[in-house]
């Protein structure tokens, strides 16, 4: 006779745990649904239950058990965030492309000025700033998806988180070389750290630029409609994490870039009117994951001083206010639309969020405070975002439900 | 037509009529100078990247209600449609010119929101039950009354209005009209996919106008204003109509503007197109202006169905059966000959162009088989949605 296990054997697998959680989060959000309360909702509580703030089922070290599978995950959202990129009407469309990009500098700035008035040192208000330009796609597109939403301020926002995980990529390659090399355990100094930095992106730009030219070159030989080459789509996706990962590169950046290539460089019968749909259900585990691992309640509201709730609280509110500033001169979108865009826009993502590579998943070179504020500003992401998300969309007047009216 | 001035009272009747909220109200026929003409095509919002249907509309027109213009731009029953009118039109010239500023400026706002536009009579891959009602009272009304034939109802038409002068010629221009409308069908076809798939019509969009109540033609003994006044009168009292809205008819007389109005064409791929057919069915009409008096002989129901059918199935491709002398003759022929008669007595010095666009309508299976012939060559729904909203952006030529 064996001994007996205490504990139960799903509980031994991180697939089945994934799988039990998942299960909980449909069961939760649609039963929210059915009281018009958004579906993803469902993912932050069975978050919640499951995760740090609940039975302690899942947490960054079970998280660390998927990290390849992570990453791949992140990158994908990443790449159908690029492949919502319309870079002929962000360039030729005038204000409105100029007031997205103007939105995207002003919410990182607002933070980072925010934070470094209230007291956080200026080098990691700049460098939390950088990571707040991102608008999280993950709440975003699982909210479009689940709403059915679309109209133009649907795709202005699109457009948007796109242009912003962009910039905040490029931005966060410049704050990161400058904390590495002016903290406590630097050892390389800026120029060697941007190099670095600068290195990974600029790689995972050039695998992004080959992979394309493999994908391109396998359309042309042989010839075959749009409908008939996700498969040549996935194999290159698929090489170019591959790539990514072995050579420590940028593969947010990569794949966002293969999104944004494949979106306007395939102009006839294009392999996105396949309507290929990548990343929504990708992004409800991922709501999830980030759940359950990132939020942990009980020792937040325990030890969090009044001055970091109230930081964190400024700068989510200070981020939707400086975008809406911002869509000001537009002319496409009425003042209800700007205010639903600025809404939709108020989501942020984790550091290991915008960094994603094989070496690279969490920070730690922050001081405390920082470090503080950071985990308040996630936590208010995952229970506030996708609430304000749904409210802007709604707002916006772009969802449907079907029926009759 | 955007310019012609209607009394307030007669709008608010009119409105209310229309959106079944008032009584039922005709008003009477505003008197208008013969072969005056205008324009109204609907037209599709696309999506930049699937070229399906996108319900931009509403922002569209925002922008347009920004725009100092000669001509009027509209809400359509869902919204990804929208309507522009131009204005009173007396030549070829003057309606290319117009058409394309319009074109220009639809486009142009079309593109600030993240839009394309696209001319064709129905959208290739669309699905109806997705389509979203445009919020406005008269359309949730249609679509209380009519259920999912109001989303069903996203097509894309051209409609002629001409001046007809009074009442009762107006009625006699109707008849003659009718006539020739399946002319005006093939001419324009080019619906040759419906919901997804190649539907064997070169004008799918042709057959979704005869699941309402009241499609069809004007009824044969109905021959003065009088005559449809009661007839009107009649059916407001079973409450089956309201207003001249709720009559579906190929060619309906249009009171308030003083005009006859052709219904039957699909919106053309290029703006230059609708010039082209629009001068050609005002020509027709200024030749039975000069006929005053004169009746259409043959008035079968049953043959003007049989040409309607044959017209929006085979397109340019098919054939006639010429009411009037009972002659069987291909649509080519049949257009070939009313062109050649008419370019002899067409005061309008632009008309030859026009006559040369409908011979290019002509050539290759017209508009429906240019977009089979991309289909056949290896091209998807999405793709030839692209085409054709390229085409429309691409302008004159």
């Amino acid at each position: 006779m064996t001994e007996e296990l205490t504990t139960p054997l799903f509980l031994l697998s991180p697939l089945a745990v994934l799988g039990a959680g998942l299960m909980v989060a449909l069961v939760i959000g649609l039963t929210l649904q059915r009281f018009k309360i958004p579906k993803l909702y469902g993912a932050v509580i069975a978050g919640l239950l499951l995760g740090a703030s609940g039975a302690g089922l899942i947490d960054r070290a079970l998280l660390g058990q998927f990290q390849e599978l992570m990453n791949g995950a992140a990158a994908l959202v990443l790449f159908e965030v690029g492949r919502k990129m319309d870079l002929a009407w962000l360039l030729r469309s005038g204000r409105q492309g100029r007031s997205l990009l103007l939105a995207t500098l002003v919410r990182g700035a607002a933070a980072a000025l925010v934070l470094g008035l209230l007291g956080l040192p200026w080098g990691a208000a700049v460098f939390i700033g950088s990571i707040l330009i991102a608008v999280n796609p993950v709440i975003l597109n699982s909210m479009i998806a689940d709403e059915n939403a679309s109209g133009t301020s649907t795709f202005a926002s699109a457009n948007m988180v796109g242009v912003s995980n962009l910039v905040a990529l490029l931005a966060l390659g410049i704050t990161l070389a400058w904390t590495r090399s002016h903290g406590g355990d630097a050892d390389t100094g800026f120029g060697a750290e941007l190099v670095r930095q600068g290195g990974k992106l600029v790689l995972g730009a050039a695998i992004a630029g080959l992979c394309y030219g493999v994908y391109a070159l396998a359309t042309r030989l042989c010839k075959v409609p749009a409908t008939m080459r996700p498969g040549m789509l996935l194999a290159a996706l698929l090489i170019d994490l591959g790539l990514c990962s072995v050579t420590a590169s940028s593969a947010l950046l990569s794949l966002l870039l293969m999104g944004v290539l494949l979106r306007n460089a395939e102009k006839r019968d294009n392999v996105f009117q396949a309507q290929l749909a990548t990343a929504q259900d990708i992004g409800y585990v991922l709501l999830f994951l980030m759940s359950a691992a990132l939020v942990d309640l009980p020792p937040l509201l325990h030890l969090l001083q009044p001055r970091v709730l109230l930081a964190a609280g400024a700068v989510f509110l200070v981020r939707i206010a400086a975008t809406r500033l911002a869509l000001w001169p537009a002319s496409a979108w009425d003042a209800r639309k700007k205010h639903a865009i600025a809404l939709s826009m108020c989501s942020l993502v984790s550091y290991g969020g915008l960094v994603v590579d094989s070496t690279l998943n969490a920070y730690t070179g922050l001081d405390p405070m920082s470090t503080a504020v950071m985990s308040a500003l996630l936590t208010l992401n995952v229970l506030l975002a996708p609430g304000l998300t749904w409210f802007g969309l709604r707002l916006a007047g772009e969802t449907y439900r079907g029926g009759s009216q | 037509m955007s310019d012609m001035t209607v009394s307030t009272a007669v709008q608010d009747a009119q409105a209310q009529a229309n959106s079944g909220q008032g009584p039922a109200y005709l008003p009477d026929f505003k008197a208008s100078t013969p072969g005056t003409m205008g324009i109204e095509l609907e037209l599709m919002v696309l999506d930049r990247l699937t070229y399906d249907l996108f319900p931009a509309a509403p922002d569209i027109l925002r922008l347009l209600d920004k725009e100092d213009k000669p001509w009027v731009h509209t809400p359509e029953i869902t919204t990804s449609m929208l309507e522009v009118a131009t204005s009173i039109l007396t030549s070829f010239d003057a309606a290319f010119d117009q058409l394309e500023h319009i074109r220009q400026t639809v486009q142009r706002a079309a593109f600030e929101v993240g839009a394309a536009i696209s001319g064709g009579g129905a959208h290739p891959f669309q699905k109806w039950h997705e389509q979203r009602i445009y919020p406005k009272e008269r359309y949730f009304a249609s679509e209380r009354k009519y259920g999912y034939l109001a989303k069903l109802f996203t097509v894309f038409g051209m409609h002629v209005h001409i001046g007809a002068g009074d009442a009762d010629e107006a009625m006699r221009l109707t008849a003659w009209l009718t006539q020739r409308a399946p002319l005006f069908i093939a001419l324009s076809a080019n619906s040759p996919c419906w919901q997804g798939e190649v539907s064997g019509f070169c004008s799918s969009r042709s057959n979704v106008v005869g699941a309402f109540p009241m499609s069809g033609t004007l009824p044969a003994e109905l021959r003065t204003w009088q005559d449809f006044r009661a007839h009107f009168d009649r059916l407001a009292a079973h409450g089956i109509v309201n207003s001249i809205k709720d009559f579906y008819w190929d060619v309906r007389p249009k009171p308030e503007y003083g005009t006859i109005e052709l219904r039957v064409l699909d919106t053309p791929l290029k703006p230059v197109h609708a010039a082209a057919l629009a001068c050609y069915a005002r020509e027709l009409v200024l030749e039975w202006v000069d006929q005053p008096g004169r009746w259409p002989a043959n008035p079968s129901r049953e043959l003007y169905v049989w040409n309607r059918f044959n017209a929006a199935r085979d397109g340019v491709e098919g054939n006639w059966i010429d009411p009037e002398s009972g002659a069987t003759m291909s649509i080519v022929e049949a257009v070939r000959a009313d062109l050649e008669r008419l370019r002899g007595r067409s005061r309008d010095p632009g008309f030859v162009k026009a006559c040369g666009v409908i011979e290019t309508l002509m050539r290759d299976g017209g508009q429906a088989g240019w977009l089979r012939g991309h289909l056949e060559a290896g091209g998807g729904m999405n793709d030839l949605a692209r085409m054709a909203s390229e085409m429309f952006e691409h302008g004159p030529g």
